[in-house]
């Protein structure tokens, strides 16, 4: 079954290699932040973020490698009870990223990559079992990833064909602390209920290491 | 191929929480000083500070081991005892300021209380508190001199058990007395000389049988002379206090009678010369007794009912009353007029406000329903007249605040959100309406603010308007702000 649609999906990208578009590959995988502040464990008892990665890239043939050029989405949530089960924690991080990764093929099925990347991200802290005090901050962030690519040749025969690619990689990620500093009430009972104040919950660091795992399809 | 898979799920095996967010939150009450409130949350080691008219509450960092919170009268002051049973300290916070003192203290001490004006303070052991050392010297207080921020510890030396309250007597030129009740007897001591060994003052002298513990001191106005109100015991006891300044001040005991089961003692105005005054439940009277035990200079009121409880009023008038009964009476001590009244049902402690002969009294089930009774002292040629006036209330009354400045009484009753202002000069009424109900108010005089504490949260939830108003658009509600700066604990983790 799986190679039948490996073929399949080599046929078509071998028909629409006539066109001669750029290289392009759209990606998906798992990444992992990981957050060793103490703070961090107010939000989380793991030092790790489980996020979802989502992206697209082109690429450039840049001397003996490609730069590729890519947009992408991360999204990762966490809950958390804390303080002895007085108060349950959540924290829902999404971001943006414009990134550029050079790859150099060593082997045709090994292909070591560097990867900048500069994006935005939103954090939401939530205290779910008080009067929901929550706040969205939203911060610059920036990257750096150091990392192997595995590509593997989908279907037979010359043409374009596609790769399946496998990438792991690792690296840093640096943010300005986010700053909890307005936490108010979701919503009041009342429609015309008295105006909260708000509560300032402190700094939260958000850098840290990041390894991820991708899968992406290269045609 | 492998390795990627097994480094990912070796770091995602790893990591873990630490101790900092398993603790329960256990904020203690909170304080109100002139213009702001003070929350001190124990286990993130900050003093929450609540500031009408600013959006969010701020925090300051205190020594670990907060468990007691006073605010210093007068001051925008906060004492906290905080420390280890073997590092003892005060954290002195600045409500206003921000700032933050922390001073040695001579004992892991469980009470504070402070003199009226606030510029004296006494720490005290509570005999049976658990404080985690096996030994206590619960005959031991420490001295704190606000202006001075000393700390001195003193050793009472007495052959009772622990202190059972502190009383602290008039300002005087160059002394200030400090009387220490105990079981057996009193200790009394100079706060402005505290390195002068305190006073014992025994009410069991060796080979007596007198098996009566003191219950309640009262100083005179003059400093002259301390009266003491014994269990068992029907006559007042007066100590009359020598003028010594830099030593160990004299004492002489002496017992005045006056009617039979004496339940309060008071201190009548100056005009009344060395006086005490005295309630008997018993024989249902009250005693304007001669400090001296002169019999004859005595007089002496006698009432339908009995009255456990007296508050001065203005001028030389005083007003008795029994929580468990009905009945009031106001008493002119100097020329003996009196006068008496009837509530319409019992009631809890009442406010009294001398500077307008008034007293209210909350009666939860008066006929008719829940009321609030105003008495009024009107002077008559032969009596004195008891004015009453009943304000009634849908629900038994639950909390209130006073500003003494405006003469203005701030309540609620139970189960409605409804905040109610009442002149007491003119008892004009007028309403709020909050979000939720109050359980609690205080009263922040500077900024003229009104805080409503609700229930439902260990964490926090106030509304703060300004006093007197009815528009609920200047309120503003802070909740969960025990919270307050919880992320930025780690850097002072010990």
């Amino acid at each position: 079954m799986t190679t039948r649609l490996f073929v399949l999906l080599g046929a078509l990208a071998a028909s629409s290699s006539q066109a001669a578009w750029p290289t392009l590959a759209a990606s998906a995988g798992y990444e992992s932040q990981i957050f060793t502040s103490q703070a961090w464990e107010l939000v989380d008892t793991n030092d790790f973020l489980p996020m979802l990665r989502v992206g697209a890239s082109t690429s450039f043939e840049v001397g003996r490698g490609f730069l590729d050029v890519g947009l992408s989405f991360t999204t990762g949530a966490s809950r958390e009870s804390a303080h002895a089960g007085q108060v349950a924690t959540e924290l829902w991080l999404r971001g943006v990223e414009l990134s550029g990764l050079y790859r150099y093929p060593v082997l045709k099925w090994l292909e070591p990559y560097a990867q900048v990347g500069v994006g935005w991200d939103w954090v939401t802290l939530t205290l779910v079992q008080s009067s929901r005090l929550s706040q969205t901050v939203s911060n610059v962030a920036g990257s750096g990833l150091l990392g192997v690519q595995l590509p593997v040749r989908m279907g037979l025969g010359g043409g374009r064909l596609p790769f399946m690619v496998f990438d792991v990689g690792g690296g840093y990620v640096l943010r300005p602390d986010y700053a909890f500093t307005a936490m108010a009430p979701v919503s009041s009972e009342l429609p015309e209920s008295i105006p909260d104040g708000a509560v300032n919950l402190g700094q939260l660091p958000m850098h840290g290491w990041v390894w991820r795992v991708l899968v992406s399809l290269r045609w | 191929m492998r390795w990627p898979l097994a480094l990912a799920l070796f770091l995602a095996g790893c990591g873990g929480r630490g101790e900092l967010y398993l603790e329960a939150l256990k904020p203690l009450p909170l304080v109100s000083t002139g213009s702001a409130l003070v929350q001190v949350v124990p286990q993130t080691r900050r003093a929450v500070v609540v500031t009408p008219g600013e959006t969010t509450p701020g925090a300051l960092t205190l020594t670990a081991g907060a468990r007691l919170a006073r605010r210093v009268p007068g001051t925008e002051l906060v004492a906290v005892l905080t420390g280890t049973p073997r590092e003892p300290k005060l954290d002195l916070v600045d409500a206003f300021t921000g700032a933050v003192e922390t001073l040695e203290v001579p004992g892991y001490f469980d009470t504070i209380t402070w003199s009226q004006d606030g510029q004296f303070g006494v720490l005290a052991y509570a005999s049976g508190a658990a404080s985690g050392l096996v030994a206590r010297n619960l005959n031991e207080v420490g001295l704190f001199s606000v202006a001075l921020r000393t700390v001195t510890r003193l050793q009472l030396d007495t052959e009772s058990l622990a202190p059972r309250a502190i009383v602290f007597g008039p300002e005087e030129p160059n002394r200030r007395l400090v009387a220490v009740t105990l079981e057996r007897g009193v200790a009394v001591f100079d706060a402005l000389h505290p390195e002068v060994a305190p006073r014992r003052i025994s009410l069991r002298p060796p080979g007596s049988t007198l098996e009566s513990s003191v219950a309640e001191a009262v100083f005179a106005r003059s400093a002259r002379w301390l009266f003491l109100r014994a269990s068992n015991l029907d006559d007042v006891i007066v100590v009359e206090l020598g003028p010594e300044v830099g030593a160990p001040v004299s004492a002489s005991l002496n017992f005045v009678a006056g009617g039979q089961g004496l339940t309060d003692i008071e201190a009548p105005p100056d005009t009344m010369g060395d006086t005490v005054l005295a309630v008997y439940a018993a024989s249902r009277d009250a005693w304007l007794l001669d400090a001296r035990g002169i019999q004859d200079n005595a007089k002496r009121l006698a009432m339908t009912t009995s009255a456990r409880s007296v508050s001065l009023l203005s001028g030389n008038r005083a007003l008795f009353w029994d929580g468990s009964s009905t009945s009031l009476t106001a008493w002119d001590m100097n020329d003996g007029r009196s006068g008496t009244v009837q509530l319409d049902g019992t009631f809890s402690l009442p406010l009294v406000v001398p500077s307008l002969d008034k007293a209210v009294f909350a009666l939860p089930s008066a006929t008719g329903g829940a009321a609030l009774s105003t008495v009024t002292v009107v002077e008559e040629t032969n009596r004195l007249r008891l004015k009453l006036q009943s304000i009634q209330l849908a629900q038994p009354f639950t909390a209130a605040a006073f500003d003494s400045a405006t003469q203005r009484l701030f309540f609620t009753v139970s189960n409605t959100a409804t905040l109610v202002t009442m002149s007491l000069g003119t008892l004009q009424l007028s309403e709020v309406s909050l979000d939720v109900p109050a359980t609690g108010l205080h009263y922040l005089p500077q900024g003229d603010w009104l805080v409503a504490e609700h229930a439902g949260t260990l964490f926090g939830d106030v509304t703060v308007l300004p006093a007197g108003s009815t528009d609920r658009t200047q309120a503003r509600r802070y909740r969960d702000f025990a919270f307050t700066d919880d992320l930025n604990r780690p850097g002072d983790a010990p």
